[in-house]
This record gives C-alpha cells, sequence and structure tokens, in this order.
C-alpha cells in the first residue's frame, strides 16, 4: 500500500470543542457580548493561520504474538497495548497529521504579548489537529467498506501505557512525515508542536449476516 | 435527444427504475481476495462479474453497472496496469454481453481517491483528464450510460460529470456519499451539491453508499423540493457494526425493501443497493416499488447559487446583500496583495463581510497589467476553500470568466452580460456550458441607455438571446444600473422605475448601491435610505457594504434622491457641513470603580489609562490597589474556580491586572513591604516538553498575587534547573509537563535537588499529571493557574 498525503484537510469548525479546551462550561460560563467577539476574532485569525495536512499508510499485520506486532522483516513493535488493539486486525493504519507551522508560530509569538490570543491559537490548533485524524478515519472507512473492511473505533499515539514513545521514529520515517513539514527531535517530539501521529486496526468485516 | 435519455426519462414518469445492488460484496462472497485489483480480476475470472450481472438482472434491475468503480488512471497505477481505456472497454463489452439488450448498462466511474483544487492538490484539469480516459473506454464497450458515484468532493464529482458531456451526450447520474453529520467529508451540503450539479447538466443526482437508508432518506426529504431532475438512492444495506469481533451489515432484505418504499415515496426515481446488499435485497426492493407512482421533480427550474458547503436560494419578496469589498479599485493594499498572490486580505475580506451580513460575495480583481485570467482562477480557488459564501464573479474578461467558472467547485452568479455582441459571442459557449446565473446589464455597446424604454428595450433583447439557449427568469438577475446623483439628479428614481418594472415581470434584481452617492457628503446616509427606496420596489439584491443594510429613514435625504424641488440645495447646505451626531453621554461611575471592572472584563487596553485619571485625580495608588484591583482579581480566580469564567477571561483579566500594576509600581511608596509579603518562585517546563502555554498562564497569575517570578522556559534540563536553584534559592520550584513521556523528568529533578541538598518546596502541573503522581515524586499538584496561586501561598505560610 503507498502513502496517501492529504494536502488540504478541510474540516468543519470544531467550535464546541475548542471552547471546551479553554474551559468553557455550557451553561456555567459567562462570557460578555465584548469578550465573545474578542474570542471569536482570535478563532478566526488562528483559522486562516491553519494548514492542515496530513499522510496515512496502510501496513498489513504479518504475525501477532503476544505484545508484538510483526508488520515487515524491518517493522516490528513491542506493546500489549498496541497488540491487544489490532488483535482482529488484518492490517494497521498509520496516520500523522499537522496543523502547519504558522500557528505554531503565532502562538509562541504572542505568549510573551498577549497570553489570551496565544491560548486561543493553542485550542484551536490542538482541536483541529485532532479532528484531522477524525477525518482521515471517515475517509478510509468509505474507502475500506469497498474492501469489504472497516476500521476500529479506538486509536492509539506511541507514548500512551506500554507503546513506547521510541516508536515515534518509526512512525515518523514509515509516514515520511517530512514530505509535510514535520521534523522529529531527539526526545521524540514533533515540529511543529501541533503536530501528532496515530494508529488505528483495519478489520475485515463478514458479508451478510443475518440478525435473528 | 439522446436515444437511452429519451426512454430514462420517460420512463421514470411511470415507474421506479431499478439499479443493482453491491459488486464488491458479492464478489467477495465467491472468493474474490482482498489486496488486489478489483477490475483486473473481474477480467481474469470474467465469468464470477458475468454471474453477478446476470443475478442483478434476473432479480429485475433495469440497470446495471459496469465494474469499472475503481479503473481510473490513479487507482489503477497501485496495481502497475496503465491500459485504462482497454481495461474499461473489456469490462463493458462483458457486462453489455450479460445484460444481452434486457437491462442497460452504465459505465461505473468511482472517485480517483485524490482531492482536487482547492481541497487537494490534483489539478482541476488533470482530473478532467483522468476521467476522460475512463469515459473513452466505457464508451468502446458500449454504454448505454454513465454513473458517477461514491464521490465526497463536489469538485471531483465536477470533473468526472463535465469529463463526460465533454465527449458524450449520454444519460449521467451522479452520486454522492455522505456522512452521517449529513455532508460529504469535505464538508459539502446536499443542497449545494444538487444546486452545482443541476446547473451543470447531471440527468439525475443522488446519494449512494457510507450510510444506511435511513440517513439518505432524511437527505432526500432535503434536497427533493429543490430537484429539478430525478433523485437517486442507492444505500447500504444498514450501516456496518461490530459483532463478536467482527464487522457486518445485517440489514435483511424484507427491512431494506421497506426502507426503499419510503425513499420512493420520499421522491427517489432510481433505487438500488450498495455495500452489503445482493440480488435477494434487489428483488425485495423491486416488489415494494414498483407499483407506486413515482414522485416527478417537483420544479422545473430553480433560481439558486452554492458555494462548494452552502447555497443561496433565491426568493421573490427575500432581499441579500452581496459584499461589495473584494475589488482592488482605489485599494492600494488588496491591489498590491493580490499582484504577488497574496491572498490573506481576501479571505479576511471574505469572513468580515460575512460577519457584517453579507450572503454572496463579489470578486473582482481587475488590476491594470495583470493578467485577470490567472489572479481571478487563483483568486476563486482560495475563496472557494475558505468562505460558505457563495460568489458573483464580477469580470468584463471572456477568457478569466471561462476559466473561473470551470474551476469553481459550484454554481456563481456572473456579474455581468450586457448587450456587446463580440463579447457575446465569447460568452455564450461559457454560459451554455457552465449554466451560471447571469446579471444583465442594460448597457449597448458600451454606452449607458439615455432613458427608462431604452433600459427595458436592451433587456428584453438580452433575455430573448439567452432564452434562445435555455435560460429562463430563474437563471437571470437583472442589474438595476445605478448612477451617481451627482451626475444626473434622475439617477435615482430611473433607478428605482426601472426595478418596479422588472419585479413585475418577475425577474430578480440587482444594484451597485454605492453608485447612487458617489462624489457626495453623507454618503452611508444616501446608501442607506436609497437602499430602502429599492427594497420597496422589490430589490433582490444589493452589491454593498453590509453595514449599509439598516433602516434609515430620512424626509430631506429622500427628497433628495427623488429630486423634489429645493430639496439639492437643503441636502448640500446640512449635510456638506455636518459633522459626527454628538455621543451619547455615558453612566457616571467612580473611577475606582471603572478600574475595578476593567479587571473584571479583562479590558486590557483601557486599564492604563484609567488609572491614569486616577492617579491625576490625586487618588492614593495603594487605595486602588488594595480595595480595588486586587478584590477584582479575586473576584476573577473565584469566577474561573467556579467556572463563571474560561480560560480566555482568566489570562485576559491576569493581563490587565499586570498591565496595571506594572504601571503602579514606581507609584508605590510600601512596594518594598509588599514584595516582602510573598516569596520568589522558580518556574520551568522540562526537558522534552515544548508545551509551556500552562506554565505561561501559571506565572502570570502568580506575578498578579505578587510573586516574584523567575521563568526558565521550556525544555529546561534537569542540570539547568539545579544550577537555577542553587544560584536563586527559590521558595517554590514549579515544574510543568504536558506528557507522559516527559513528566518522568520532574522526578529526576526532584531527586537531584535533595542529592544535592536543595530544599526548595516542589509544585508540578500540565495535562498529565494528577496529585496521586504529584505525592509519588514529592511535590504538591495544582491542576490550574488559579489552585497554583492557592498552593503558593499555602506553601509560603508553611
Amino acid at each position: 500500500m503507498s502513502l496517501k498525503f492529504f494536502n488540504s484537510i478541510n474540516i468543519p469548525i470544531p467550535q464546541n470543542q475548542i471552547y471546551k479546551r479553554l474551559g468553557y462550561c455550557k451553561g456555567i460560563t459567562k462570557i460578555s457580548k465584548k469578550q465573545k467577539q474578542i474570542i471569536e476574532s482570535y478563532k478566526s485569525e488562528a483559522i486562516l493561520l491553519l494548514k492542515l495536512q496530513g499522510v496515512a499508510l496502510r501496513l498489513p499485520i504479518i504475525r501477532r504474538i503476544d505484545d508484538i506486532v510483526v508488520l515487515s522483516d524491518k517493522i516490528s513493535f513491542k506493546s500489549r497495548l498496541l497488540s491487544n488493539l489490532v488483535k482482529n486486525c488484518s492490517e494497521i493504519l498509520f496516520m500523522g497529521v499537522t496543523a502547519g507551522k504558522k500557528i505554531v508560530e503565532a502562538i509562541y509569538k504572542y505568549e510573551k504579548t498577549d497570553l489570551v490570543r496565544s491560548a486561543v491559537y493553542d485550542a484551536v490548533a490542538s482541536e483541529y489537529t485532532d479532528a484531522c485524524f477524525d477525518w482521515i478515519c471517515n475517509y478510509y472507512k468509505q474507502e475500506l467498506l469497498r474492501e469489504n473492511k472497516t476500521l476500529l473505533s479506538k486509536r492509539i499515539s506511541c507514548g500512551f501505557s506500554d507503546f513506547s514513545i521510541q516508536y515515534q521514529r518509526v512512525i515518523f520515517e514509515i509516514l515520511q512525515l517530512e514530505r509535510i513539514k514535520i521534523s522529529l527531535t531527539d526526545t521524540y517530539m514533533l515540529v511543529p508542536e501541533k503536530s501528532a501521529t496515530a494508529v488505528t486496526g483495519i478489520i475485515k468485516m463478514q458479508t451478510v449476516k443475518r440478525k435473528n | 435527444m439522446e436515444k437511452i435519455k429519451k426512454y430514462l426519462n420517460e420512463l421514470i414518469k411511470k415507474r421506479i427504475v431499478i439499479l443493482d445492488g453491491a459488486t464488491g460484496t458479492q464478489l467477495y462472497k465467491k472468493g474474490m481476495p482482498s489486496g488486489i485489483c478489483v477490475e483486473k480480476w473481474c477480467l481474469e475470472n470474467s465469468s464470477v462479474i458475468s454471474q453477478i450481472h446476470a443475478s442483478y438482472i434476473e432479480a429485475g434491475c433495469d440497470i446495471i453497472y459496469t465494474s469499472t468503480f475503481g479503473a481510473n488512471r490513479i487507482k489503477l497505477s497501485e496495481y502497475g496496469i496503465s491500459d485504462v481505456v482497454n481495461l474499461n472497454a473489456q469490462l463493458a463489452t462483458l457486462a453489455k454481453k450479460t445484460a444481452d439488450k434486457r437491462v442497460l448498462v452504465a459505465g461505473d466511474i468511482g472517485p480517483t481517491g485524490k482531492f482536487i483544487q482547492p481541497f487537494g492538490d490534483l489539478s482541476f484539469e488533470e482530473a478532467v483528464n483522468i476521467f476522460k480516459e475512463q469515459v473513452k473506454g466505457l464508451l468502446l464497450g458500449g454504454v448505454d450510460l454513465f454513473v458517477v458515484e461514491t464521490i465526497m468532493d463536489i469538485q471531483e464529482a465536477r470533473a468526472a460529470l463535465l469529463a463526460i458531456k465533454e465527449l458524450s451526450d449520454k444519460f449521467v447520474m451522479v452520486t454522492m456519499t455522505f456522512e452521517k453529520s449529513g455532508r460529504t467529508l469535505e464538508g459539502n451540503h446536499p443542497l449545494s451539491c444538487l444546486i452545482t450539479l443541476q446547473s451543470l447538466g447531471a440527468d439525475a443526482f443522488g446519494f449512494n453508499c457510507s450510510t444506511g437508508p435511513e440517513s439518505i432518506l432524511k437527505i432526500i426529504k432535503i434536497v427533493k423540493p429543490f430537484a429539478t431532475l430525478p433523485i437517486v438512492a442507492k444505500p447500504n444495506a444498514g450501516l456496518p457494526r461490530i459483532y463478536e469481533n467482527e464487522s457486518i451489515f445485517d440489514m435483511r432484505e424484507e427491512v431494506f425493501a421497506k426502507w426503499a418504499k419510503k425513499l420512493a415515496l420520499a421522491g427517489a426515481n432510481f433505487i438500488g443497493g450498495c455495500c452489503g446488499t445482493g440480488p435477494e435485497h434487489i428483488k425485495y426492493l423491486k416488489n415494494s416499488v414498483i407499483n407506486l407512482t413515482p414522485k416527478k421533480p417537483l420544479l422545473e427550474k430553480l433560481a439558486a447559487l452554492s458555494s462548494a458547503t452552502s447555497y443561496f436560494i433565491f426568493k421573490k419578496n427575500k432581499f441579500s446583500i452581496v459584499g461589495e469589498k473584494i475589488n482592488p479599485s482605489g485599494k492600494k493594499e488588496l491591489q498590491e496583495k493580490l499582484k504577488n498572490f497574496d491572498f490573506s486580505l481576501v479571505r479576511t475580506l471574505a469572513k468580515e463581510q460575512k460577519e457584517k451580513g453579507a450572503q454572496l460575495l463579489d470578486v473582482n480583481v481587475s488590476i491594470p497589467q495583470v493578467d485577470e485570467k490567472i489572479l481571478l482562477g487563483k483568486t476563486i480557488l482560495n475563496l472557494s476553500a475558505v468562505t460558505d459564501l457563495p460568489l458573483v464573479i464580477d469580470s468584463s474578461n471572456p477568457d478569466a470568466l471561462g476559466l473561473a467558472l470551470r474551476i469553481y467547485p459550484a454554481r456563481a452568479l456572473l456579474n455581468s452580460i450586457s448587450l456587446e455582441p463580440k463579447k457575446l459571442a465569447k460568452l455564450f459557449p461559457l454560459i451554455k456550458k457552465y449554466r451560471p446565473m447571469c446579471v444583465l446589464l442594460p448597457v449597448w455597446k458600451k454606452r449607458l441607455p439615455k432613458s427608462l424604454n431604452e433600459r427595458k428595450r436592451i433587456i428584453k433583447t438580452l433575455i430573448k438571446k439567452l432564452k434562445k439557449i435555455g435560460y429562463s427568469k430563474e437563471d437571470l438577475v437583472i442589474d438595476g444600473l445605478v448612477l451617481s446623483i451627482s451626475v444626473d439628479k434622475q439617477a435615482a428614481i430611473n433607478t428605482l422605475k426601472f426595478i418596479k418594472w422588472c419585479h413585475k415581470l418577475g425577474y430578480f434584481t440587482i444594484i451597485g448601491l454605492s453608485n447612487v452617492s458617489f462624489g457626495l457628503p453623507a454618503r452611508h446616509i444616501l446608501n442607506k435610505v436609497f437602499l430602502r427606496l429599492a427594497k420597496r420596489q422589490g430589490l433582490t439584491l444589493a452589491i454593498a457594504d453590509p453595514e449599509d443594510n439598516k433602516y434609515m429613514k430620512n424626509k430631506l435625504v429622500q427628497d433628495f434622491l427623488l429630486n423634489k424641488p429645493k430639496a439639492f440645495q437643503k441636502f448640500l447646505q446640512i449635510y456638506a457641513k455636518r459633522k459626527e451626531a454628538p455621543k451619547i453621554k455615558p453612566k457616571i461611575i467612580s473611577i475606582e470603580q471603572k478600574i475595578y471592572n476593567s479587571i473584571i472584563d479583562g479590558d486590557r487596553d483601557g486599564i492604563i489609562r484609567l488609572l491614569k485619571i486616577a492617579l491625576e485625580r490625586k487618588i492614593n495608588p495603594l487605595f486602588i490597589l488594595n480595595n480595588y484591583m486586587i478584590p477584582a482579581i479575586i473576584k476573577v480566580g473565584e469566577l474561573f474556580e467556579k467556572k463563571e469564567y474560561f480560560l480566555p477571561q482568566l489570562i485576559a483579566s491576569a493581563e490587565t491586572m499586570k498591565k496595571g500594576l506594572n504601571y503602579l509600581n514606581p507609584y508605590l511608596k510600601t512596594k518594598k513591604d509588599l514584595k516582602e509579603k510573598k516569596g520568589l518562585i522558580l518556574l520551568a517546563t522540562v526537558e522534552g516538553d515544548v508545551h509551556d502555554i500552562g506554565k505561561n498562564i501559571v506565572a502570570l497569575l502568580l506575578e498578579n498575587y505578587g510573586f516574584k517570578i523567575i521563568d526558565l522556559g521550556k525544555d529546561v534540563s534537569c542540570k539547568r534547573i539545579i544550577s537555577n536553584i542553587k544560584r536563586y534559592n527559590p521558595d517554590i520550584v514549579g515544574l510543568s509537563a504536558l506528557m507522559t513521556t516527559t513528566m518522568t523528568n520532574m522526578a529526576k529533578i526532584i531527586l537531584e535537588a535533595k542529592k544535592e541538598g536543595l530544599n526548595p518546596k516542589f509544585m508540578v502541573g500540565g495535562a498529565v499529571l494528577n496529585e496521586l503522581y504529584a505525592k509519588s515524586i514529592g511535590a504538591e499538584y495544582a491542576k490550574d493557574g488559579v489552585e497554583a496561586v492557592k498552593l503558593a501561598n499555602s506553601l509560603i505560610k508553611k
């Protein structure tokens, strides 16, 4: 399977999630019209700075023994969390997404001079990055239907539980993340900051099974 | 009309047309392995695909689809296949042979798997060419009609439809796939897709795959009232669900058939099945709908525009504003940016005008010595990706209009067509092909009409010409041609009379509002009053500043516009000298209270001015601080804890407080005492972690409460933190981490400090931390900035 690049991900504004990330509680938090206008204008500015891109790759699972998942001679993962996640799967879907460099630069720029703006930009970038994963998953769900397959509803990222952060380098390389202008630090951080990777499983569907 | 097209158009009047069911589902059922090229496998196992076609014919369908869903250059290249035309031709021939004239064969075209500009990187022309290859092969194989299916991007649907229409005049069905949200993955709205595709010449439009019949039924109910063409429904057998570790489609045939009946009653004219369905589903489906009277399209014509994600439907007495600001005329900054293909200002203008109430956007990028064709094309693509308002493409350059209409992923309003024979000869083929709505301008050979009757004559001639290419009232908007009243005192009256005439004939109208006040004082007042008068005559659209769409009644201005005796002199006497209206007196609030309010409201721009006034009035700065500023920030903390305030409000208040404190500091005689009350805190985001916005918020709040802060920044090594503890001897060290992988560095720092005999108190925070973890490493935990202040206060007391 080849890498699939999504050079311009177009998603609706995750309005509720952005406000929720900023601590907004529906029915409790009170914002004046002026405050709302300011926050909304920062949100709009942030959206104009986003460059949402993603990449994904399907790789078949060659074998799975206990906590080891083998994808090829060179690629294998030792993680109970991952192994359990993909136990009924034929393939793994790797995904990488980024909100781009401009928004992160703007977050840093305003950190010292206008922290409100910076915090709103940060929330916008974080929520859009998360939403990119949902978008890519929906894309694959549609593609996979034609192959009688679907995606698991759960996805994980390295750094969680026993899925070591060191696998970030493996994922970085197989997804060729540098092609969407993401780099990796020695401590396995993705740069620009609002970039992330995730994996999920691809499961085969049975044809038609009757409900009794 | 092409024979099959005629036949199908007749058939849908008599009954529901039955389409086949899933091909993929049946192929896997019959043993096709996964991970292979389906189309190649079908050729190599032709008896299997023929059996599937035959089983659907036997089940009673009227149309079978060729097994060419993924037979385009991009998808086939993944399997090293390059002979696209031949593969499509052979698979079409196979289907035709099985059909044996008993049923029709639709050449099936699926998505390329790539996204097209402006939403992806595949150019529109490349996409059209890719589809053309497939169309050529399917035509060679003798297909009777075409189906473009499972499309999730309107631009891809347009590319495929244009590819077919540029090579054939056969019947084309376009079906798109919608998410549970009711939109495609690209965010396209079903009505915007309907408007775009039915104006571009699709013969049927509908929905397939993705969701089950229930969701498709909902969408049909949305689009049917606006459809001028038949509707297609090809749902899955429900939604796949996980059952005993397997994902399955489990909708039984009888249930599927019941849904099919509902789809027909809601207005579907072609019905079949997609993933998870088989011949039995089709058999049951046919039995349930075959005796129903089909619901014909409810409209013959629809006056509507679209964007990729939204739509605009014209109604007789509905008035709307067309944002006028994307026009470089007289705007140096916009001109410069456009010349450099910098579209940031265009995007901002689009956003601002929408926020102010514009429902359409006029786009004019005509700049002397700039290639308008290229610039307009790029502007259209940029705007299409960022605004959901339909565009009014404003140009007098036919080449630029041609490109814009081709690549705009929706149905635009073309502004404008005048009675200029040479230009008309160039524009008519474009209009005929892309079917935009058109603005008709009553201008003949670049000459303005001298009388109202001349305006009417020009428009009647234009309408006659457009009717010949199939245009009707619903496709046209007549320009009221507003001229400046400073040049012609009758200008406003003529326009108002002309609008009334158009409205009586049932035509939609548009004006360029601000022209009326050109060269005059009080332009916004004139514009507003004139707009009110024009709306009373039935005006549909005004290209204007959305701010001008505010009700204004002014007898003098109205008299002036209507050329009443002496009104001209009176108007100039009053408005040529008039300044702004006096401001309303504000309520009297004490300056101290204003300072308190400014912190509560987070008014970062106002605090200094207020403090300055307070100091000028000789109010004691310490009194302001202790009695107003500190209580205000404490109140903000309380509001945040009760969740009545959320983070942006908390930070805004804290920043206001900080600004105020910095300003007051030189005036505070007891500054030294104040500082002695609080301690020194060293803050850092630990090594490996670059997320430090949370730490910055904590620093800001702690400073507000009088703590001295030394902020080492982010990604700070253990060594650097230890050396700074030694250097500053802080009361508290605050550490932040956002990731499970970096939070372990906190423990190392605390351990190292102990080893070195350093004993500051540690407080930690960050998204992945909790109290338990903090305790386990010998630190205190604060979940947010307000808690950090409380914790710091209590740690200092200890």
